[in-house]
């Protein structure tokens, strides 16, 4: 049975293949103006990654902020559900996911089966989200890419008080005027983003072991900084950004599986 | 000042001696403060009352978000947020937290002591009004506090302990009430920024030590020569000036003005009324500290409170008055409102409302705001 | 324009056409056009279960009210208010003392959410105004308060002679009300207590609390018969206890008929006309403890045919969202599968029912604090946690007004209790009661939606 997972974000659309349990292909691509469209466009080319044609897909779910917007879905999914499933796929020992996206934070709660103990989210406030960094970066002059390794050698990082996001710009602002150097606003940054998620999560509760996902997985400084504020290791698996595909198109293999059966 | 530096010395030490003195078996009794829990209470019982008091900053606050949704009053929250912190010494470290009723806000301090610290939290009733039921019921209270205190530190409070205990209070609230009408006179001999440091400190030191050092610095003001500043003379009010939320105040004189009088319902000691030791001292210490008290924003009604302020403001003559707050105190945000309007009906005095959620980004604005005022009642504007 | 609202509403046509000069006026004051009529047939059917006469028969209660109350300067000589969180027993005593020509009694924030909400969703003109003269954004003041205020001060509804409010609860109606006595020399009683009790001593309370409180009540009933030249007697009294006790007891037996229903047979948003109909001063007596009588029937009817708005064997939760002036919350949180077996605050618990042994009428509005949810946070702990017990709830929502501080304070408290003793999980949404511009269905939709699947996977795996 080959099924599909598609995560339409804010920011970027997400399609996964998965075949008989395992990973086939996935592509990734910015979401843009037309959240149909995007859907659309990825699957192609994941599909196209995979070797094979829409009409193989035996189900397709559709999870994130777009989802109800996926006419070719056969189903919709929470994209909680579906990261919590995603990532116990990939690290099985995972209990606890924190998904920093493009314009929401979660922090998940994951039993060993993979099903949803508890969850935290923020998609009111840009601070602590991908926004945020882009942002900032956008104030340095630096590609997002960038920040991870910059970040990375800095000595003294800087204290960024403002809890929003207009009002940390400002501040960024005048610390550079201050003289202090790019690695260290954008180590304070890090922690800045690193700090707020960890605050929110604590409703949930952080147990070993710790899985970052998202795109903002992808930046060393800010899992280091996260770290640093839950005080507890934090794995990244090796995608981090299609995880909730991974779910999604992993929960659509159960629903396949059992849609099957009641055919019988 | 010599008598200051004396006090600072003392309240550098001062944790690690309460340390001490707990290591020796005296219990540390902390409070809420508003100024309804009678501190003479506590040292009859022969243990130590220490006021929770800190705040102004930002992380207790970000803390307190994991116990308590954020649209609660943000001295409260901080208080939850050092204790859960750990990272102040003081809090860890009492024995018993008395939490006087007031309003919800903080009865969520309490709430969240007990569930979430695991404390020994002891409460009881502030009526919001003040007939002689309502005296009653705080007699009744302050009772049962004493039982508390007996049982829980095993020592009898006795009348002659209890009158030495009354004794040493009013001595340090004459001293402060001295000090403070010092400001009357057209060039205060003593900041607001110093006389609120050592209003703070009396929550905390050592109170001998404390009456000492006043009585020096009372004696060396009262020999000053005029030198203070003359400029616009402001009342600074509010719900919570609390120690280590100095930016309003140093804002404030660092702009020209000379804020002559400060009243807070919390944080600040109240210093007006004595207790007189006649007759029964449970009802004489509820006399002082509910009957002849002040009341706060939240008594009602709240012209008591009105009235108040405009007394305050008339007897310190003052050219404007400064409203502090901090963010969802709803009594004192409505109050506020109309209250503006009644001190430019009755002294045609302008107001300034300023708000505080803690946050280290507000400093910018609220510089702003404090300088333009003080500008408009130097110039005579605003009347 | 409005004739199908109304009918909808359980009007009979006669009573329309007998009405139509004082319903014209009073909703030209409210500012109510085609737009808003059609709107309010709208939402009635989409979020209320429409069929049943019991649910018609209530809202035509409330829409009566309405009219009442935009007119009620010009047909009586004076007006008294009262709101939540004020205990409303009293009023009904103090209603039946007076002349009904003389004084009109009206709890207007519920009134206008019931309707101007509820139905209508067009509270926020009056929200707006309420919020430039005194209760401003940005401070999180009770959208109940600046419902009322700005209703006042827009002159839609009167100010009145006099205000009830309780001045222990929480600060916000206390000092709201001040407000309204300093700006617009409205005279405001207090009923004072205090929330003093310690952690641990829940359920029992202590004489003096409910001596002190009592005292207050029996003030402010003296002050009362003053300013009206009445007496407030055992015969008003009585009636009061009598009608309030009736009411209560059947809506406390359907709602727990409901709870153990499976499907659940009506929608919790269908019962909140019925709910705030208990102890609101209302002189239609009988015409609630009809709709009541019918609307019982007609849901005791669909449980014996297994009829329900939710499937059968879905998740079953406690929430407290249908409190709310948007019914389509609740109605998100059936619609994404969940069963709502009860909700704060219908289901008395054993504890409110306790004996007690106070026979004085105002020791019994005292002793009243004692037993409900004002009384601690312990006690507002507890009480959730005993609903969620007794109605074997797999989930509970915990909607709380953000800008509620009585109960925000206890809402993590609230979780973790309920996690650890009953092991089910809890699901904390922000929102408002009463202002639908900052929180909507929509924004809560992905957090319920996961909630629910949440649930059902654990349903499953339990099933197997």
């Amino acid at each position: 049975m080959i099924t599909a997972g598609v995560d339409v974000g804010a920011a970027t659309a997400k399609t996964v293949i998965v075949a008989d349990g395992e990973l086939l292909a996935y592509a990734v691509m910015p979401t843009g103006a037309s959240v149909a469209r995007a859907a659309e466009e990825v699957t192609d080319a994941a599909l196209q990654r995979a070797g094979i044609a829409r009409a193989d897909l035996g189900f397709v779910m559709s999870t994130g902020y777009g989802r109800n917007a996926v006419a070719f879905a056969d189903k919709a999914a929470s994209e909680i559900i579906c990261h919590a499933k995603g990532v116990n796929h990939s690290v099985s020992a995972a209990r606890t996911v924190i998904d920093i996206g493009g314009q929401d934070s979660k922090v998940i709660g994951v039993r060993e089966d993979g099903t949803v103990s508890d969850f935290a989210m923020n998609d009111k406030c840009a601070a602590g989200t991908g926004r945020f960094l882009e942002v900032m970066a956008g104030v340095l002059g630096l590609e997002i890419e960038e920040m991870g390794p910059v970040s990375l050698t800095s000595e003294d990082p800087c204290h960024i008080s403002s809890t929003c996001t207009i009002f940390a710009e400002t501040e960024m602002v005048s610390l550079r005027a201050d003289g202090r150097t790019r690695e260290d606003l954008v180590a304070g940054i890090h922690r800045a983003v690193a700090s707020r998620v960890a605050v929110m999560g604590r409703t949930v509760g952080y147990r070993e072991q710790v899985v970052f996902t998202g795109g903002v997985a992808k930046n060393a400084g800010v899992r280091d900084s996260l770290a640093a504020a839950i005080g507890l290791p934090i794995v990244v698996p090796d995608e981090p950004q299609i995880m909730g595909a991974l779910g999604a198109a992993l929960l659509a293999q159960t629903e396949a599986g059992a849609a099957d059966r009641s055919d019988r | 000042m010599e008598a200051t530096k004396r006090l600072n010395d003392h309240l550098a030490t001062r944790v690690t001696e309460l340390g001490r003195l707990r290591q020796n078996g005296v219990k540390l009794v902390g409070y809420a403060p508003g100024g309804y829990m009678p501190e003479e209470l506590v040292y009859a019982s022969g243990a130590v009352p220490v006021g929770l008091i800190r705040g102004g900053d930002p992380e207790p606050v970000a803390e307190s978000a994991a116990y308590i949704p954020r649209f609660v009053d943000t001295f409260c929250r901080s208080q939850i947020g050092y204790r859960m912190l750990g990272e102040e010494p003081l809090y860890q470290m009492l024995d018993l937290f008395v939490v006087p009723v007031t309003d919800h806000n903080v009865k969520a301090i309490a709430d969240c002591f007990d569930f979430f610290a695991n404390d020994n939290v002891f409460r009881f009733g502030v009526p919001h009004q003040k007939d002689e039921h309502a005296f009653d019921y705080y007699v009744e209270g302050l009772r049962q506090f004493k039982n508390k205190l007996e049982e829980f530190t095993g020592n009898k409070i006795d009348d002659g302990k209890l009158r030495e205990a009354i004794s040493l209070c009013n001595r340090m609230r004459s001293l402060l009430k001295e000090i403070s009408l010092l400001r009357r006179s057209e060039q205060p001999p003593i900041s607001s920024y110093d006389f609120v440091r050592l209003n703070h400190a009396s929550y905390v030191a050592d109170k001998t030590v404390l009456v000492d050092v006043l009585e020096s610095v009372l004696k060396e003001l009262k020999n000053k020569p005029a030198s203070g500043q003359k400029g616009p003379r402001l009342l600074l009010t509010g719900s919570t000036l609390a120690m280590g939320d100095y930016k309003v105040p140093e804002m404030l004189e660092q702009a020209g003005a000379s804020i002559v009088v400060e009243e807070f319902a919390e944080g600040m000691r109240h210093y007006w009324e004595n207790v007189e030791p006649n007759g029964d001292l449970i009802e004489a210490l509820a006399d002082r500290y509910f009957r002849r008290r002040e009341p706060p924003a939240w008594f009602r009604p709240s012209r008591e409170h009105v009235d108040y302020l405009i007394r305050l403001a008339g007897d310190f003559d003052v050219d404007g008055v400064v409203w502090y707050q901090l963010l969802y105190r709803s009594s004192y945000d409505i109050q506020a409102y109309y209250f503006e309007k009644t001190l430019r009906d009755q002294l045609n005095i302008p107001m300034l409302k300023l708000e505080s959620d803690y946050d280290v980004s507000e400093r910018g604005p609220l510089r702003t705001r404090i300088e333009t005022f003080v500008e408009i009642v130097r110039s005579g504007g605003g009347r | 324009m409005y004739t199908d609202l109304l009918k909808l509403c359980g009007f009979e046509p006669d009573e329309i056409e007998r009405e139509r000069p004082r319903i014209d006026k009073a909703f030209k004051v409210l500012e109510l056009d085609e737009q808003d009529f059609k709107r309010g047939e709208t939402r009635l059917k989409r979020y209320l279960d429409m069929d049943l006469l019991g649910v018609r028969l209530f809202l035509g209660i409330w829409m009566r009210e309405l009219v009442n109350l935009v007119l009620a300067r010009e047909e009586h000589d004076k007006v008294v208010y009262s709101e939540f969180p004020m205990e409303l027993r009293p009023l009904m005593s103090m209603m039946l003392s007076v002349d009904e020509k003389e004084v009109y009694f009206a709890v207007p924030g519920q009134i206008l959410n019931m309707t101007m909400g509820q139905i209508f969703d067009k509270l926020t003109p009056l929200l707006e105004v309420g919020e430039q003269n005194g209760l401003p954004p940005g401070a999180a003041h009770c959208a109940l308060y600046q419902t009322r205020l700005g209703a006042m001060v827009k002159g839609v509804i009167p100010f009145p002679d006099l205000s009830l409010m309780a001045s222990y609860h929480c600060d916000q109606p206390s000092e709201a009300e001040q407000l309204l006595q300093e700006v617009y020399g409205v005279p405001v009683l207090y009923l004072d207590s205090c929330s003093d009790a310690n952690w641990g001593d829940w359920p029992k309370f202590n004489d003096y609390r409910v001596r002190y409180c009592g005292s207050q009540a029996r003030k402010m009933f003296r002050t009362f018969e003053e300013m009206f030249s009445c007496q407030i007697t055992e015969e008003e009294i009585r009636a009061t206890s009598k009608s309030n006790a009736i009411y209560r007891l059947k809506y406390q037996a359907m709602t727990e008929a409901i709870g153990r229903a499976d499907p659940q047979p009506i929608s919790q948003s269908s019962l909140a006309h019925a709910f705030f109909l208990n102890s609101m001063p209302t002189r239609d007596v009988e015409g609630k403890q009809k709709a009541l009588e019918i609307l019982v029937d007609e849901v005791m009817q669909r449980i014996e045919q297994g009829k329900g708005v939710v499937e059968k064997g879905a998740p079953g939760v406690f929430s407290t969202a249908t409190i709310s002036v948007d019914p389509s919350i609740t109605r998100m949180i059936e619609e994404t599968g969940l069963a709502i077996r009860i909700q704060i605050p219908y289901w008395l618990s054993p504890w409110v029912l306790g004996k007690h042994p106070y026979t004085d009428w105002g020791d019994q509005i005292g002793v009243g604090p004692c037993l409900d949810i004002p009384h601690s946070g312990e006690a507002h702990v507890a009480i959730n946690l005993e609903n969620c017990k007794a109605f074997n709830v797999e989930g509970a929502i915990n909607f709380y007004p953000y800008s509620c501080r009585e109960w925000a304070a206890t809402v993590m408290i609230t979780k973790r209790t309920i996690e650890k003793e009953l092991g089910v999980p809890v699901l904390v949404l922000e929102g408002d009661t009463y202002d639908t511009r900052n929180y909507s269905a929509g924004q809560l939709r992905t957090r319920v939606e996961t909630f629910a699947e949440l649930l059902r996977a654990t349903k499953a795996a339990k099933a197997v």
